[in-house]
């Protein structure tokens, strides 16, 4: 237990100083002055401005020194200062989360419930024409750029339909109780938790299906019928947690792929998380910004892979032994 | 080839494929605009004088797509070629060398897995500014990790084949054994994989340059959505439309692949069906 999590914390360090190395040499290729980076569009043409900043990040220094500044810095908290909004990075960022967890977390259980539930249904019905209609639809599904399938989403139910709100998160000057607050974001959260899943589903429906048609074969599962189990027991208990494994593999992979999804999304809907703030950021040229959130949402990426580790090894007992 | 002909929906795949390919071949010549140019009232409906109606600019919506599928196609061939030369790479040294190299290789490879791939690319062409070659090095760097993983499984079960033993002991070094045995035996996972990189590069290409994050030189296919998506509600059309023409070339890609993969790997191909 103590070596897989030592081995575990190894590679987490690995990817945090890899991101921050990354971001580090990007601000010092980028074309231009790395003050220009820095300061985004506000002030790089005060001389006294541009000599202050190049003081504070130490850019007249050797470049080690100045990477160990920028380690210690973003370790401590400080991903720098948007001085076109005159707030500190991390803050906007803080801010930001909540919505952007809400989002990525509904997205994440919508696409493995649904992934699950209708892999199961295909490939116990294999062949028939629930089965092939959910292949094709898989297909679909691959095909589809999310952004465009957000819009598609909002003409019809939004413009043509007028079911679901289009863009936010909230009715503006929206007050009730809490309970209907939280009904007024769940309105608004319907379309772009969808919009985010679609590819999802489609991959775990797919990986699911084939992973319920290796198991059904399987030694244990014949056994259990011999032994003259339900079938819904079967299914239930021996099946779904044997055949769940690689999707619960795959979604800790794909948890990186859906929160880069959310900045794609969260533009679509005006979804006011970390991705629209990214989106911001970039078209103000606060390079300070963008590259906080790369950090902010890698340790999000990391903080999901270990959870699906967890989930992975209450699932499955083989793990857990190995780990003891 | 009759094979994979037999297959319907790789067949199909393959005929809207090359009609995209002809489209982006003969742009010029089909489209009845120039794609940037004011041809016309802003916001007419497709079906009039436009095919497929204008947009806010009076700009030819069917002209864009037609042009749009040049650089598309152009970006997701050259993206995936880039990102199959690192993940081959990658692979076959991690595989054949094995010990300290494999660790080393695939310690890179799961840290590049692990970061937000799409997070870095708007990094990484928003610092080094948006154009055709910042866009296809941001999808390659993040798009190779799972071909280098493929190889290098694949390598590791070759290498100690009779034939790399041979090869070995007949005096040839590790790079011609590597480039001239091992990897003709990995080539038709590396074809499969590659073609369905070029659709993912595809739909890269178009979220990026949905944010605006596209060549200001070229017109993409995302760009088009992106800059006439405030105006959905009034001209449904101006989206919908390059959305589709997306769509139907990712799936049409994919469809090959899937046929390629058929081919290739029959045993499989019955366990889809």
């Amino acid at each position: 237990m103590l070596k897989a999590g030592l081995g575990r914390v190894i590679k987490v360090l690995m990817v945090l100083i890899t991101v921050i190395i990354c971001n580090f040499a990007l601000v010092r290729l980028a074309p231009g002055d790395p003050v220009s980076v820095i300061a985004g569009e506000t002030g790089a043409s005060d001389a006294a401005f541009v000599a202050s900043l190049r003081e504070e990040f130490q850019l007249d220094k050797p470049i080690h020194v100045q990477l160990g500044t920028y380690l210690a810095n973003v370790a401590t908290g400080d991903l720098g200062y948007s001085y076109r909004q005159r707030r500190p990075v991390a803050d906007l960022i803080w801010e930001r989360m909540p919505a952007t967890l809400l989002l990525t977390g509904t997205a994440f259980v919508l696409s493995l419930v649904v992934g699950v539930a209708s892999g199961i249904f295909a490939g116990l019905k294999r062949g028939t024409w629930g089965d092939n209609t959910l292949v094709v639809l898989c297909l679909f599904g691959y095909a589809l750029p999310a952004f465009w399938l957000g819009l598609v989403l909002v003409l019809i139910f939004s413009v043509w339909l007028q079911w679901l709100p289009a863009f936010g998160m909230q009715t503006l000057g929206f007050t009730g109780t809490w309970w209907e607050q939280a009904a007024d974001v769940a309105r608004h959260l319907v379309l772009p938790a969808v919009t985010l899943s679609a590819y999802y589903i489609a991959l775990y429906t797919r990986v699911m299906r084939s992973s319920v048609a290796d198991v059904q074969s399987s030694d244990f599962i014949k056994t259990a019928r011999a032994r003259g189990l339900s079938r819904r027991r079967i299914i239930g208990v021996h099946m779904l947690r044997n055949a769940a494994l690689p999707v619960i593999t795959l979604a800790g992979v794909q948890a990186g792929q859906l929160i880069g999804g959310s900045i794609v999304v969260e533009t679509v809907f005006a979804w006011p998380g970390i991705g629209r703030l990214a989106l911001d950021s970039l078209l103000q040229r606060e390079y300070m910004v963008l590259l906080g959130v790369f950090i902010v949402t890698s340790v999000m990426v990391i903080a999901l892979n270990i959870i699906t580790d967890i989930i992975l090894a209450i699932v499955d007992p083989r793990i857990r032994k190995a780990a003891a | 080839m009759k094979l994979f002909l037999s297959n319907k929906s790789a067949a199909a795949g393959l005929v809207m494929l090359v009609l995209i390919v002809l489209a982006a071949l003969l742009a010029d010549g089909l489209a009845p605009h120039d794609p940037w140019q004011t041809v016309g009232r802003p916001l007419s409906p497709p079906g009039t004088a436009y095919l497929l109606g204008s947009d806010t600019l009076g700009r030819d919506t069917l002209s864009g797509i037609l042009h749009g599928a040049r650089v598309s196609l152009e970006i997701g061939i050259l993206a995936a070629i880039v990102s199959v030369c690192i993940g081959v790479a990658v692979g076959l040294v991690a595989g054949y060398f094995g010990g300290r190299v494999d660790d080393l290789a695939m310690g890179l490879t799961e840290i590049v897995q692990t970061i937000p791939s799409f997070v870095l690319m708007v990094v990484l062409v928003a610092i080094f500014q948006p154009s055709i070659t910042s866009i296809i090095v941001a999808i390659a760097v993040v798009s190779w990790p799972p071909l280098a993983r493929l190889v290098r499984g694949e390598v590791l079960s070759l290498r100690t084949r009779e034939f790399v033993e041979a090869a070995r002991l007949s005096g040839l070094g590790n790079l011609p054994i590597m480039l001239r045995e091992i990897l003709p035996n990995c080539a038709s996972h590396i074809i499969v994989m590659g073609s369905l990189m070029v659709a993912n590069a595809i739909l890269l290409e178009s979220a990026l340059s949905f944010l605006g994050l596209s060549d200001p030189n070229v017109i993409t296919w995302g760009y088009m959505i992106g800059s006439s998506r405030a105006m959905l509600h009034l001209a449904w059309w101006t989206c919908v439309f390059p959305g589709l023409a997306i769509f139907i070339t990712v799936l049409a890609i994919n469809l090959v692949g899937e046929g390629i993969n058929d081919v290739f790997n029959p045993k499989l191909a019955g366990r889809r069906g």
